[in-house]
């Protein structure tokens, strides 16, 4: 099968359904039969990549530094499967019933040309047709923001779009340097043809594009958009956008981590970035009490693992990278699908106007726990382990400091998920003025497929990371710059 | 030719910045195009022969023209940053229709004094548009 089709499936489907209009559920139904096609593609494309297999397909059939190419290697395929199995639980999340008909017939094509722009993102060689995916990808996040139509959400919705808009201009910068110096901006290519490159300008080039990815990654001084909007988001998109779009920024991080080894200053700035992000993300979300806000102060601190990992710039380290945002992408979504039906049972973002008085809040309290303490990093879940590979690799470089921070910032993450569970779960229902609408039905259909997910990928940590290795072997590869795994 | 570039690149992006940094939102659309034409000049620069050289010449040699690829970069790009500002245009004609003032303000802090009736609506998706 064609590379561009899984490109242009989920384009063709937003279009069709934006144009066509049909009613919510039939709506949902198709994008929901698009998912599973694709999620099919992708675990086809994940088991082709696995034995190590580059699958390319060039447009045009223009050899690749001069056409625009679709390239997908190990990394791609998993960050692909990952948004496939992410995009079918948001579907079924994302009901008429719960969240409204309009809603739902507003989301739907955006999330999937939204989709079509990650698929493009994960599978394109060229750093340019990079830039125009993450716009797509963009455009898309801009409109559902203000699907809601509140006042907040059109207010919040501003510095998103600002930051974002600032981000994008920084990132076009970057790749006018870099073509300038380079003369292509085909990722192999420039890969090859850095080493040449003039000092100042390699180290501006590169730069500006490190801080535009890690604005859109939300590392802690550039984060400030991600905890404005979340909270207002329709819920399964930002359980989506939770997941997949902080990885956006992660994902062209890895891309370009064999450029960066040319730059040592750059490698140990975002490890320094990323640690502090996980310290100070993390106290940042300790002293919220909005709950949606709060996770994502959360995923702030949570990518600053995975970056500083990055940093370190061994293959062991950047395999731990990958492993941990997977983890995180899992988790995170699955803990705002939680937040999601807490919310709406009870009537109120806020942790402190939050009671357990549900029925089959038990199933909810046991999905959090999993997801809570596979956050935290509590043994058999899969956060021990991506917490284990990270410190692991720390050790490995000897970045003592930087490990002392997130050692305090895992103790931070624990404390944080205590409170939720402290507001949310152990509360007897306290007296109110007004009793919020009783939700008639309880549908925990997509928040038990997330816990599942969870659960899978924990008791496969083992055979994942074997994956994850190859595939940062395979994109270190390339530059044979890195230094050896210990 | 590229000191002239330099120059404008350093103006359209002073002029940007500034704007950006304004509180009343038109400002900060004008101003985010302002800087997206700074970057599209840096991006046309790189390919190396100035603005005015033709990507072809009649004979066909490879003296005296531009590199393509950057031009066709630029297009693109400026169909994205077109698109954007007047999105956001679109977005400021919701917020005047929704009776807000035209300015950057804080995003609120949190949703504890509003009614649940009002948040249930909005978490289900019944909000009235304006």
């Amino acid at each position: 099968m064609s590379l561009a089709l899984f490109f242009l499936l989920p384009l063709a489907t937003g279009f069709l359904l934006f144009l066509w209009q049909p009613a919510a559920a039939l709506s949902r139904r198709t994008s929901l039969f698009v998912s599973i096609v694709l999620i099919g593609w992708a675990f086809a494309i994940t088991a082709k990549c696995g034995d190590g297999e580059i699958l390319v397909h060039t447009f045009g059939n223009w050899p690749p530094p001069f056409g625009i190419a679709f390239v997908v290697d190990r990394l791609g395929a998993i960050f692909i499967t990952l948004h496939a199995l992410l995009l079918f639980v948001t579907l079924v999340a994302l009901r008429p019933e719960t969240h409204g008909e309009h809603t739902v017939r507003r989301a739907l094509p955006l999330l999937m040309v939204a989709t079509s722009g990650l698929f493009g993102a994960f599978m394109t060689g060229d750093l340019f047709s990079l830039f125009v995916m993450v716009e797509l990808v963009l455009v898309s996040s801009y409109l559902l923001i203000q699907i809601p139509g509140a006042k907040r959400s059109l207010v919040s919705a501003m510095p998103m779009i600002v930051i974002n808009m600032s981000a994008s201009a920084l990132f076009i910068a970057g790749l006018g340097v870099l073509y300038g110096i380079c003369g292509s901006l085909n990722i192999a290519d420039v890969i090859e043809r850095i080493g040449g490159a003039p000092h100042g300008l390699r180290l501006a080039a590169l730069g500006m594009l490190v801080a535009a990815f890690a604005t859109k990654a939300a590392l802690v001084p550039l984060c400030f958009w991600m905890p404005a909007t979340y909270p207002t988001l329709t819920a399964p998109v930002a359980a989506l956008f939770a997941g997949i779009m902080t990885k956006l920024g992660v994902y062209a991080l890895l891309r370009i981590s064999p450029l960066l080894g040319h730059e040592p200053v750059l490698l140990s700035f975002l490890m320094w970035l990323g640690a502090f992000s996980a310290l100070l993300g993390v106290l940042a979300a300790l002293s919220q009490y909005e709950l949606r806000r709060l996770l994502s102060f959360h995923s702030v601190s949570q990518v600053g693992y995975i970056v500083f990992a990055l940093g370190l710039h061994t293959v062991f380290g950047t395999a731990s990278a990958i492993f941990f945002a997977l983890h995180h992408s899992l988790v995170k979504s699955t803990l705002y699908l939680v937040a999601d039906e807490l919310e709406r049972s009870n009537s109120s973002r806020d942790l402190r106007q939050m009671d357990f008085r549900r029925p089959g809040s038990i199933v909810l309290a046991t999905v959090f726990g999993v997801a809570a303490f596979a956050l935290a990093g509590i043994p058999p879940l899969s956060g021990f382990f991506g917490k284990l590979a990270v410190f692991w690799a720390g050790f490995g470089s000897r970045e003592w400091i930087g490990l002392a921070l997130l050692v305090v910032a895992s103790v931070f993450t624990l404390a944080s998920m205590l409170k939720i569970w402290r507001f949310a779960f152990q509360r007897r229902p306290v007296e109110r003025e007004t009793v919020p609408t009783p939700i008639s039905t309880f549908y925990p259909a997509a928040v038990l497929m997330a816990a599942a997910l969870i659960v899978v990928f924990s008791l496969a940590a083992g055979p994942i990371f074997n994956y994850v290795f190859e595939a940062a072997e395979q994109i270190s590869g390339i530059s044979g710059l890195m230094s050896g795994d210990r | 030719m590229v000191p002239v570039l330099a120059a404008s690149v350093f103006l359209l992006l002073t002029a940007g910045v500034y704007l950006v940094l304004q509180k009343t939102l038109l400002r900060v659309v004008i101003g985010l195009a302002l800087v997206s034409h700074a970057v599209h000049l840096i991006l046309l620069a790189s390919g190396r022969q100035g603005v005015v050289a033709p990507v072809l010449l009649p004979g066909g040699g490879i003296e005296g023209v531009a590199d393509p690829l950057p031009q066709a970069f630029v297009l693109t790009a400026i169909v994205i940053a077109m698109a954007m500002t007047i999105y956001l245009f679109a977005a400021m004609a919701a917020l005047a229709k929704s009776g807000e003032r035209m300015e950057v303000e804080p995003v609120p802090d949190s949703d504890e004094a509003h009614a649940p009736e009002a948040v249930q609506a909005e978490l289900e998706g019944r909000v009235t548009r304006p």
